[in-house]
C-alpha cells in the first residue's frame, strides 16, 4: 500500500536523488547531453508513476531501475561482446591496483561505451549500485550463469582498456604479480 | 587430475561476482570457491588483488562532474510535462540521436547553420518535376532494399561461444517446462527446419519459438534420441562466423550438467544443448560416425 505522506514530493526527490541518477545516467550513456536527457526522462516518470513507489526507503531503488529501463529501452538492437578465453579474463587484472582517484575517468567511459548496453549495464549495477549477481539476476529477469558470464567478461574488457593490460605486462596468472605477498 | 582452479571458468567467473568489500565469499553459494581459494595459494592472490582493483574502479564510476543547474532543469520539465524537454546548458553538447539526425541529413562539410541558411527549400521543391519525385522514389526505394538485405546477410559478430552459451542459459531457464508425451510432426517449421544431421535419428517431442536468441528470433526443439536421451535444439537465422558445417562428436560441457555444439548450414544456426553429460550427447551423435574438422 502507498503511503502518499511518506512520498516526499517530486521537487524534493530530485533535489534528493537527482545527483546519484544523473551520474548512474552518464556513465550508461556516455555523454552529458544523453545523460541529462536521460535523468529529465526518468523524474517525468517518477512523477507520473510515484504510487509505484513502495516506501521512501525503496525510492532510490526504483529510480534506478526506471532509469536502467529507460537507458535500454532507447537504445539499439544489442549489438555483441567478443568472447574472450579465460586467459583474457585473468590477465587484465593489474599486479596492483591503481587508487581509485588515479583511474582516468575518460578511459572508463570510453570502455564503458564499448560495451554491448545490456552489458553496460549489468557492470554498471555491480559497479555503481553494488548489487550482487543474484540481485543483478532477479532485476533483470536474468539467469544467473547469463549474469555471472556477462559480469565476468564486461569487467576483463573494461580492466584491459583501463589498465591496458597484456598476459606480459598484467601480472597473469602464469606470472608472479608485483607486489607479491601484498594480501591484506 | 586436478584442474588448476585458475583455469576453472566457473570459478573466475564467481570470483568476480564478488562484490569489492562484501562477504560475498562467506555467503553458501559460493562455498566451492571459498574452498578452492582456501586450497589454492594462487587463486586467493587473485582474489585478493581483483578485490582491490575492483574497489578502485568502483570509486572511479562513481565519480561523475555535475553540469550546473540540473536540478532545476528537471523542475522545469516536469512541470511543463513531456512536451517541453528543457535543453541542457552545456555548450557544444547535443544529443547522440540529434547528431546522428544531422549527420545522416546534412552532406559533410555543410554545417546546420549553412544548411538552414541556404534553405529556399519550398521554392526549390515546387519547381522539381514529376519524373524527379519518381527517380527519389525508385531510389529511397532501393536503398531501402539494399540496407534490409545487407542487415540480413551480414555476420552476426556473435562468436560461436556466445551461441553456445545461449542455448545452454535458455535451457537451464526452460528446464523445468520441459515438455512431455508426443508431438505431431506438424511441429516442424518449414523456416526453421530440423537439421539434416538430426533429421532421421531423433524424435521430436515439441517445438516452440524463440523470442530472443542472440537478439534473434528462432525456434527451439525438444528432442529425444532413439535410446531416450532428450536434448533441444534451437534453431535461429543469422551468420555466425567460425562455426562448422555439421555437430562435433566432441561437444563442450555446459554449467549444470549440460553439453553443447553448434554448427551453421543454410544461413542458420544450429546450437545444440543435451540435459546430460558426454555420453548422452553421444546418443545423438556417436563419436564413431568420424571426427568432424
Amino acid at each position: 500500500m502507498v503511503d502518499d505522506e511518506a512520498i516526499p514530493p517530486i521537487a524534493q526527490l530530485i533535489a534528493d536523488h537527482h545527483q546519484a541518477v544523473y551520474r548512474y545516467a552518464y556513465r550508461l550513456a556516455g555523454s552529458v547531453a544523453d545523460a541529462e536527457d536521460l535523468t529529465q526522462q526518468v523524474f517525468l516518470i517518477a512523477h507520473e508513476k510515484r504510487e509505484q513507489v513502495r516506501s521512501p526507503e525503496t525510492v532510490r531503488t526504483w529510480l534506478f531501475t526506471v532509469l536502467r529501463n529507460a537507458f535500454l529501452k532507447g537504445c539499439q538492437k544489442r549489438r555483441p561482446i567478443p568472447a574472450g578465453s579465460i586467459d583474457f579474463l585473468l590477465d587484465s587484472i593489474p599486479a596492483q591496483a591503481p587508487p581509485a582517484d588515479e583511474i582516468d575517468r575518460e578511459k572508463l567511459q570510453q570502455a564503458l561505451e564499448e560495451l554491448p548496453p545490456q552489458y553496460r549495464v549489468v557492470v554498471s549495477m555491480f559497479y555503481y549500485e553494488d548489487c550482487s549477481y543474484r540481485e543483478i539476476a532477479e532485476k533483470l529477469s536474468l539467469p544467473m550463469g547469463t549474469v555471472m558470464s556477462r559480469l565476468a567478461r564486461a569487467k576483463a574488457l573494461l580492466r584491459s582498456k583501463l589498465f591496458g593490460l597484456s598476459g606480459e605486462q598484467g601480472g597473469g596468472v602464469g606470472q608472479q604479480p608485483r607486489a607479491a605477498n601484498s594480501r591484506g | 587430475m586436478d584442474q588448476d582452479p585458475t583455469r576453472n571458468p566457473r570459478l573466475i567467473e564467481a570470483l568476480e561476482a564478488c562484490r569489492p568489500g562484501s562477504n560475498d565469499i562467506d555467503s553458501p553459494e559460493f562455498s566451492p570457491l571459498a574452498a578452492e581459494l582456501a586450497a589454492s595459494p594462487r587463486l586467493d592472490e587473485l582474489y585478493e588483488r581483483l578485490q582491490r582493483v575492483d574497489a578502485a574502479v568502483a570509486g572511479a564510476f562513481a565519480d561523475v562532474p555535475m553540469p550546473e543547474g540540473l536540478a532545476e532543469r528537471i523542475l522545469a520539465r516536469v512541470l511543463a510535462g513531456d512536451k517541453a524537454k528543457v535543453p541542457a546548458t552545456v555548450e557544444g553538447e547535443k544529443s547522440a540521436i540529434a547528431r546522428a539526425v544531422e549527420q545522416a541529413v546534412l552532406p559533410a562539410n555543410v554545417s546546420q547553420a549553412e544548411a538552414i541558411s541556404n534553405r529556399p527549400a519550398a521554392a526549390r521543391a515546387a519547381k522539381v518535376p514529376l519524373w524527379g519525385w519518381v527517380s527519389a522514389a525508385v531510389l529511397l526505394i532501393a536503398v531501402g532494399v539494399g540496407v534490409v538485405a545487407y542487415v540480413n546477410s551480414r555476420p552476426s559478430g556473435y562468436a560461436p561461444h556466445d551461441a553456445i552459451d545461449q542455448g545452454i542459459a535458455l535451457l537451464l531457464e526452460e528446464r523445468t517446462h520441459r515438455p512431455t508425451g508426443p508431438a505431431a510432426t506438424a511441429d516442424l517449421r518449414e523456416d526453421y527446419p530440423l537439421s539434416s544431421e538430426l533429421a532421421d535419428r531423433v524424435r521430436v517431442l515439441r517445438s516452440r519459438e524463440v523470442a530472443d536468441f542472440l537478439g534473434e528470433p528462432g525456434v527451439a526443439y525438444d528432442l529425444l534420441s532413439r535410446t531416450g536421451a532428450a536434448a533441444t535444439l534451437y534453431v535461429v537465422r543469422m551468420r555466425i562466423p567460425g562455426l562448422p558445417s555439421s555437430p562435433s562428436p566432441f561437444p563442450q560441457p555446459g554449467t549444470q550438467g549440460t553439453t553443447a555444439a553448434a554448427w551453421a548450414t543454410d544461413g542458420l544456426v544450429y546450437v545444440f544443448v543435451v540435459d546430460g553429460d558426454e555420453r548422452e550427447y553421444q546418443q545423438f551423435f556417436p563419436q564413431s560416425e568420424g571426427e568432424v574438422a
